[in-house]
């Protein structure tokens, strides 16, 4: 790696985001007053039964610093169904983590501690379509209507880019789970806010499967990163700054949404307050997320349609998850970087920077087109309140205390993509406001994914003179997410966007997560912007490789013993 | 300077060279494009216009903007459509060429799908982005070179003059363009034409104008019109005038057979086929086929789609990509 690379990844931890002090932000699921809100529209109650059966990574998602992933394969059937009965309680509802999110908040409030020093440790459980069917028989497993789910992730592997050559280490062949004949059955994901906590849970959790025949085929331990590079993915930028917002209610006390609240009109009639929660983050109808709820009608940002059926009945309020372990090549990516902005003309951080659309502190390239800013980067109705193809114009927002409202420059348009290239990461996952492929920007909304991922592995970036030990060490990120579909959202945003110099817009490959095997051959491109016109660069070597995964249902919690375990 | 004369789709050079056609054709496209179509007030600034439309070959406006409008080639309405109302693996193509203007297929990109009778498995599926004017105005100057087309493309040197114009004057939805073959669109709800393209986007700069694209309205269930009329209208709002990039056509961009295999699972080779225009360079192009050579041993219906059989054109026609070309710029 060049002394420039090499500079440039010791110091990236320098751009961590500069967090506001003074402002009191709701959680999800925070209870704002009715007076704060506009005039509400129509939506969904989650009320407590339904809360209950939700699995809580899902909504609101765990959001805890350690993660466990438990890989299990079923042994005897009969003593499968036994241990589902036994690990159900264990199981953290929608409930439970809403509580304790709001607790958590109120906490805060009344001590003024940015961490009032709550714990708690989170089981969640998925199955894949085998184990649905071994436990239910295949009828069951059949009525699942995505297609992917019932053919699980290896099967799916080079549709999404994958290797097909066998001697590469991202073959399905050579993952360390998910591999045709490892396939997992069954997917644990443990989550604490103490990492002892978190061990001991693991290895009652571990023990006790065993005891059940269940065969452990592979675990992952995930962290976020230390110090300033917490909430950032390995490379060295935050990740995970852009969320839908799910629509819904906890009551129907006025105001009392799953996702709070924030935008106020413009002016009579401003439908802005009821397509975005905050800033940059659009509603989403529940049904994109899980099964038999409203779904997003694909012809409108507002509208819902009727909740899809193609499924089985035990399965409502369920959610599909994809899980992949992807390896990440740090020096490679910084080796790429240094040489793409001496052949550019820029430094290596903005070269960086416009491959992923973010500076590392997560400000966005939109509204900090020269420079990082990590001051715009940790204001929360900043950060991710930009468009694309024009300009953004300010969102008003209710009072809220402590926060002096949004006073960094605004984005311009930036259609050509000029200042966040087409082919940024970003720009690729979330085309926003512009038209894509698939028309409309209002399609874009039927695409999007509840991303749960946390990295694995110790960081090598923003460490001084790393070893080489280090260097060679394993990391990378467990991506993790959750969607009605596994086709129509996870597969479509990484095998036609991603995975396209097309598509949704013209410009070149995703060059973070874009996967292209062309008989072999695992070149992508991207057409870098300069000041004398676009640059042509070949990626020819990869940063991100696939070594494992599954697709997995997590099912409603009542149906774990009630309906999984009782055949 | 204007644009000296419109040249024909794909730059085809099917007519002989010196033809009065080549000049014919650019004098039926402009007269499609008509005159410049002034933009919208500005909504904010109401004694303001925005940028128009302009006809290429009247209007001089310096370029600065190259855009390619790009969208799936399979039909939205039907990919976004409920799934519980199909079964697993069905592409939800059910169109069929010989229902005419009843057809499906509705996104600038049509395909006719061949099968092996005995046990309908398909061999070959050809896929067009001819336009019925083109084939209808080089009829009307050289029917000869139409019918002389006909018989090659679809190899059959059967096939009459009046076969393709009963009447005299050329039938587009004739059988061999439906029932018995495919060469250009025939698709009428809403029509694939030229005329309706061009349209879009002529009309794109007109009516009411938005700040940004939370403002437009919901409208088309296709892909291709939202990312005409949006995308244009976007640029409009720029104060750039816009038009379509010459030559004017629609045209099948790419494809993307990643994950598709033989049935020994291992990826299929390269079994696509530009057929016109049959200069280079090959894309964008206006016809491909997609065939397996014999000396493979096996069929299209034999090849699998991210673990998937081929059962349906459609489930090729989903990793397609259809194009436009669009310009904009400032005027004097």
């Amino acid at each position: 790696m060049s002394e420039v690379a090499k500079a440039a990844l010791e110091t990236i931890d320098d751009h961590h985001a500069v967090l506001p002090k003074g402002i009191m932000l709701a959680g999800s699921g925070a209870h704002l007053r009715a007076k704060d809100t506009p005039k509400e529209p129509r939506e969904y109650v989650f009320r407590l039964a339904a809360r209950r059966r939700i699995q809580g990574n899902v909504i609101p998602g765990f959001n805890k610093d350690h993660q466990q992933f438990l890989f299990f394969r079923m042994g005897d059937v009969h003593r499968a169904r036994r241990w589902l009965v036994a690990i159900r309680p264990s199981i953290s509802s929608m409930e439970e983590v809403l509580t304790f999110v709001r607790a958590h908040r109120a906490l805060r409030l009344s001590r003024g501690e940015a961490e009032p020093g709550l714990k708690a440790t989170w089981v969640n459980i998925a199955f894949s379509s085998g184990a649905i069917s071994a436990l239910l028989g295949p009828e069951q497993s059949s009525v699942f209507g995505d297609q992917s789910f019932r053919q699980g992730l290896a099967a799916r592997s080079t549709y999404l880019g994958d290797p097909t050559d066998k001697s590469h280490p991202g073959h399905r062949a050579n993952w360390v789970v998910g591999s045709p004949g490892n396939e997992a059955d069954i997917l644990l994901i443990v989550a604490g806010d103490d990492a002892g906590d978190l061990e001991d849970m693991v290895s009652s959790l571990r023990a006790d499967a065993v005891d059940h025949d269940l065969q452990l085929l592979f675990e992952q331990r995930g962290d976020t990163l230390p110090g300033g590079l917490r909430g950032h993915e390995h490379f060295g930028f935050k990740d995970g700054i852009s969320q839908p917002g799910v629509r819904g209610k906890v009551s129907t006390e006025p105001g009392d949404f799953i996702t709070p609240r924030y935008l106020v009109p413009r002016f009579p009639g401003d439908q802005m307050p009821h397509l975005f929660a905050r800033p940059g983050q659009p509603l989403v109808w529940p049904g994109q997320f899980l099964l038999g709820e409203p779904r997003q009608d694909p012809e409108s940002f507002l509208a819902r349609r009727p909740p899809a059926t193609d499924f089985p009945k035990w399965a409502r309020l369920g959610s599909y998850v994809v899980c992949r372990r992807l390896r990440q090549d740090v020096p490679a990516f910084w080796k790429f970087c240094a040489e793409g902005a001496a052949a550019a003309g820029v430094p290596v951080v903005e070269f960086a920077s416009r491959l992923v659309g973010r500076w590392p502190s997560g400000a966005p390239l939109m509204r900090a087109s020269t420079a990082d800013d990590p001051v715009l980067a940790g204001d929360p109705f900043a950060a991710n309140h930009f468009l694309f193809d024009d300009r953004t114009r300010p969102s008003p927002l209710r009072p809220i205390p402590g926060y002096p409202g949004d006073t960094h420059p605004h984005a311009n348009a930036d259609m050509l993509g000029v200042v966040c290239p087409h082919f940024s990461h970003i720009r690729k996952m979330n085309p926003r406001d512009s038209v894509t492929d698939l028309g409309k920007p209002a399609d874009t909304l039927l695409r999007v994914i509840l991303r749960r991922g946390i990295p694995y592995g110790p960081p090598v970036a923003g460490v001084k003179n790393p070893s080489r030990k280090l260097i060679n060490r394993e990391r990378g990120l467990m991506f993790l997410c959750y969607g009605a579909t596994i086709e129509d959202q996870f597969e479509f945003v990484t095998r036609r966007w991603a995975n396209s110099s097309a598509q949704p817009n013209s410009g070149g490959h995703d060059p973070v997560i874009g996967q292209r095997d062309d008989g072999g051959v695992r070149s992508r491109w991207l057409d870098f912007p300069t000041g004398s016109g676009a640059r042509r660069f070949d990626l020819l070597h990869e940063w991100v490789v696939p070594t494992g995964g599954g697709y997995f249902f997590a099912p409603p919690i009542d149906a774990i013993d009630g309906v999984l375990a009782s055949a | 300077m204007p644009l000296a004369r419109f040249d024909t789709p794909g730059r085809l050079r099917d007519a002989p060279e010196g033809s009065t056609f080549y000049d014919e054709w650019s004098g039926f496209v402009r007269l499609l494009f008509g005159p410049d179509n002034p933009g919208a007030p500005d909504i904010d600034d109401p004694s303001r216009r925005l940028g128009g439309f302009y006809n290429p070959t009247t209007t001089d406006v310096a370029v600065v903007v190259n855009r390619d409008l790009i969208w799936i080639g399979f039909p939205r309405p039907l990919f976004v459509g409920d799934q519980s109302a199909f079964a697993a693996g069905d592409t939800r193509d059910r169109s069929d060429r010989t229902t005419g203007g009843q057809s499906t297929q509705v996104e600038y990109l049509e395909w006719r799908v061949v099968r092996r009778p005995h046990d309908n498995k398909i061999t070959k599926v050809t896929f067009t982005t001819e336009t019925p004017e083109y084939w209808s105005e080089l009829h009307r100057v050289h029917p000869e070179v139409v019918l002389r087309l006909y018989r090659e493309l679809l190899g059959n040197p059967s096939i009459e003059e009046r076969d393709i114009a009963p009447e005299g004057f050329y039938e587009p939805l004739n059988d061999w363009n439906t029932r018995d073959g495919i060469i250009h669109y025939i698709v009428t709800s809403p029509p694939n034409t030229l005329g309706q393209a061009i349209g879009q986007a002529r009309g794109s700069v007109a009516g009411v104008s938005y700040r940004d694209n939370y403002e437009t309205p919901g409208g088309d269930m296709t892909a291709v019109d939202p990312r005409i009329r949006l995308d244009l209208k976007a640029l409009a709002r720029k104060n750039l005038w816009v038009t379509l990039r010459d030559p004017v056509g629609l045209y099948i961009l790419g494809w993307d057979d990643m994950g598709w295999t033989k049935p020994d699972d291992s990826p299929v080779g390269n079994y696509w086929r530009v057929v016109r225009p049959a200069s280079e360079p090959a894309l964008p192009a206006l016809r491909v086929e997609y065939e397996v050579p014999a000396s493979e041993g096996f069929v299209v219906g034999d090849i699998s789609i991210g673990g998937r059989p081929i059962e349906h054109g459609g489930q090729l026609a989903e990793h397609i990509t259809v194009l436009i070309g669009g310009l904009a710029g400032t005027r004097a």
